[in-house]
């Protein structure tokens, strides 16, 4: 028989866990990982924080060097796919070169969102979502800097925390009345937002940044609708994401705000997969195809789907969850961001607690404030959908989490 | 080798730990009876693996970013850990738990 020749596209965290994932499960045939980035895939969560702060600590490793060689897996690195003919299962890189492929599994994942009004500023603005743009970056913050961090998100607080670590003087400016309006639980951007002011982050809301510019000494200038200009050394912004979807557009598959796939990660083509980011797959408990930026999604979609293409198995359904770390503290968010009422589980003044979501009565939410261990069982609490009968103690400390878990399941 | 004192046999039940103080720490767990100790830092950042999640299959998982490793080897099995945590002897001592740390281990 021909061997078969698989083909990851995307040199993630998605990628990297699906390739590692097709061998495990059993696929034997020719295997290649296209990536655009010079680098072997690596872990984007320190990009904002640990790669700022302290570079030689920075854990980026998904998988050893020796990993790739070990098993079989053929990495093209420094070279896009540019063109994907769907109907004779063949990929074009940028070299030139043609790769024909018996499947496919597209995990391009997702860009900064740009953002033209800064950029046509030219040097002195930054984003950070690739390790260049990070090591970069890092060059350009020391003490007493003026960071101005444009958008109040996660990637935006996490960098203004990354800031103030090194000494810079920190001004996030938000178009929003609140912070991580997109992503988080209004408890959580308040805890967060007392945090960053604690460390001297000052806060700018409501802004609508209506023109950029630049003096002649580098200093730049942003002037707000309010009439307020802001100035600062450095602009970082994070405002969200744009996702690589144009390969798959352009192969003619089908693209709603991600690439559509069903349940298996298959898209509307039976030999071309997608995960990670980039993805939207189908979950039977939502009746709906729900795409996720986190590393946790990545991280399991590849593997899952990586497994469905060997074994045609379905994947999983995993509780949406997401950490973020700011200033040393760890931040763990899981299923849905409002609740009716939030029951607080340990003492908040301890640092070290778990918020419970509650909605109609049922587990919907969870959020460990330096409590990762809690993480677990509060997650299968929602995926079970679990009530809390009277009398269990489920705010009790003492009580063992995943005790009472087994009593509201 | 140095014997050091974790705690009193009694104090450490299935499903707990504890974290030693040496240098490294150590983290001490209890899985269904069975005493494993491992360095207590996560090698994929700060974190204390004793406040992390045991689970049945022999594993402990940390609370930070959720990398496992195996209780028995510290083998990292999971992102986004890739290397491994030592680990180290346990001794039962009439009461007592001891870990032995190899001397020079601490600097
Ligand atoms: C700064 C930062 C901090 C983060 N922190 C956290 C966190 O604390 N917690 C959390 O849960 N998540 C975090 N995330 C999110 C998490 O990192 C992402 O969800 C995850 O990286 C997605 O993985 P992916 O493989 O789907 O996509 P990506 O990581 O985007 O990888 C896609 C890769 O494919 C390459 N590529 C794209 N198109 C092509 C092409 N045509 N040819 C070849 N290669 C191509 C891209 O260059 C990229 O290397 C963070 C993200 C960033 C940027
Ligand atoms: S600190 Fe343990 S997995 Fe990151």
């Amino acid at each position: 028989m021909r061997e078969q020749t698989w083909v990851i596209i995307g040199g993630g965290q998605a990628a990297a866990v699906a390739a590692a994932s097709l061998r495990s499960a059993g696929f034997q045939g020719r295997l290649v990982l296209i990536g655009d980035e010079q680098h072997l895939p690596y872990e984007r969560p320190p990009l904002s924080k640990e790669v700022l702060v302290k570079p030689e600590k920075a854990s980026l490793t998904i998988h050893p060097e020796s990993f790739y060689a070990e098993n079989a897996i053929e990495c093209r690195l420094g070279v896009a796919a540019v063109g994907l003919d769907a109907e004779q299962q063949v990929v074009t890189l940028a070299d030139g070169s043609v790769i024909s492929f018996d499947r496919l599994l597209l995990a391009t994942g997702a860009r900064a969102r740009a953002y033209p009004l800064l950029d046509h500023l030219g040097s002195g603005v930054h984003t950070v979502r690739s390790l260049d743009d990070a090591e970069q970056l890092r060059g350009h913050i020391w003490p007493g800097r003026r960071v101005l961090v444009v958008g109040g998100g996660v990637i935006g607080l996490e960098i203004a925390a990354s800031a103030i670590t090194m000494g810079a003087e920190v001004t996030v400016i938000e178009r929003n009345s609140r912070l991580m309006a997109r992503g988080a639980p209004q408890a959580l951007a308040d805890i967060l937002l007392q945090l960053h002011r604690d460390n001297g982050v000052r806060f700018v809301f409501g802004a609508e940044i209506t023109e950029a510019g630049k003096a002649g000494n580098g200093e730049i200038n942003l002037l707000l609708a309010s009439g307020e200009t802001l100035s600062g050394d450095l602009v970082v912004y994070g405002i969200g994401v744009e996702l690589n979807v144009e390969l798959a557009v352009s192969a003619g598959l089908h693209v709603e705000d991600g690439i559509i796939t069903n349940i298996h990660g298959q898209t509307s083509h039976p030999h071309i997969y997608a995960a990670g980011d980039v993805a939207r797959q189908w979950n039977p408990d939502l009746q709906a195809c729900v795409r996720h930026e986190t590393w946790g999604n990545a991280q399991a979609q590849g593997a899952a789907v990586a497994r469905a293409m060997v074994t045609g198995e379905p994947c999983p359904q995993e509780v949406p969850w997401y950490w973020t770390d700011q200033y040393g503290q760890n931040f763990q968010i899981a299923g849905r961001h409002t609740a009716d009422e939030w029951l607080v589980r340990g003492d908040r003044a301890t640092g070290k607690y778990t918020l419970l979501g509650l909605t109609d009565g049922i587990v919907t939410g969870a959020m460990t404030v330096n409590n990762g261990r809690e993480m677990r069982p509060a997650k299968a609490l929602i995926a079970a959908r679990g009530r809390i009968p009277h009398g269990v103690e489920i705010c009790n400390p003492g009580q063992d989490l995943r005790k009472l878990v087994a009593l509201c399941a | 080798m140095e014997k050091i004192f974790v705690c009193l046999t009694a104090d450490l039940p299935p499903g707990e730990a504890r974290r030693v103080d040496c240098d490294p720490a150590v983290a001490v767990f209890n899985l269904d009876g069975t005493i494993y100790a491992l360095a207590d830092r996560c090698t994929h950042g700060e974190a204390s693996m004793s406040d992390g999640y045991l689970e049945d299959d022999c594993t402990v998982e940390c609370p930070v970013h959720t990398a496992r490793f195996c209780l028995r080897t510290g083998r990292a099995l999971t992102q986004p850990a890739t290397v491994d945590l030592k680990t180290f002897e346990v001794l039962e001592d009439g009461d007592s738990l001891y870990v032995l740390v190899p001397t020079g281990e601490s600097q």
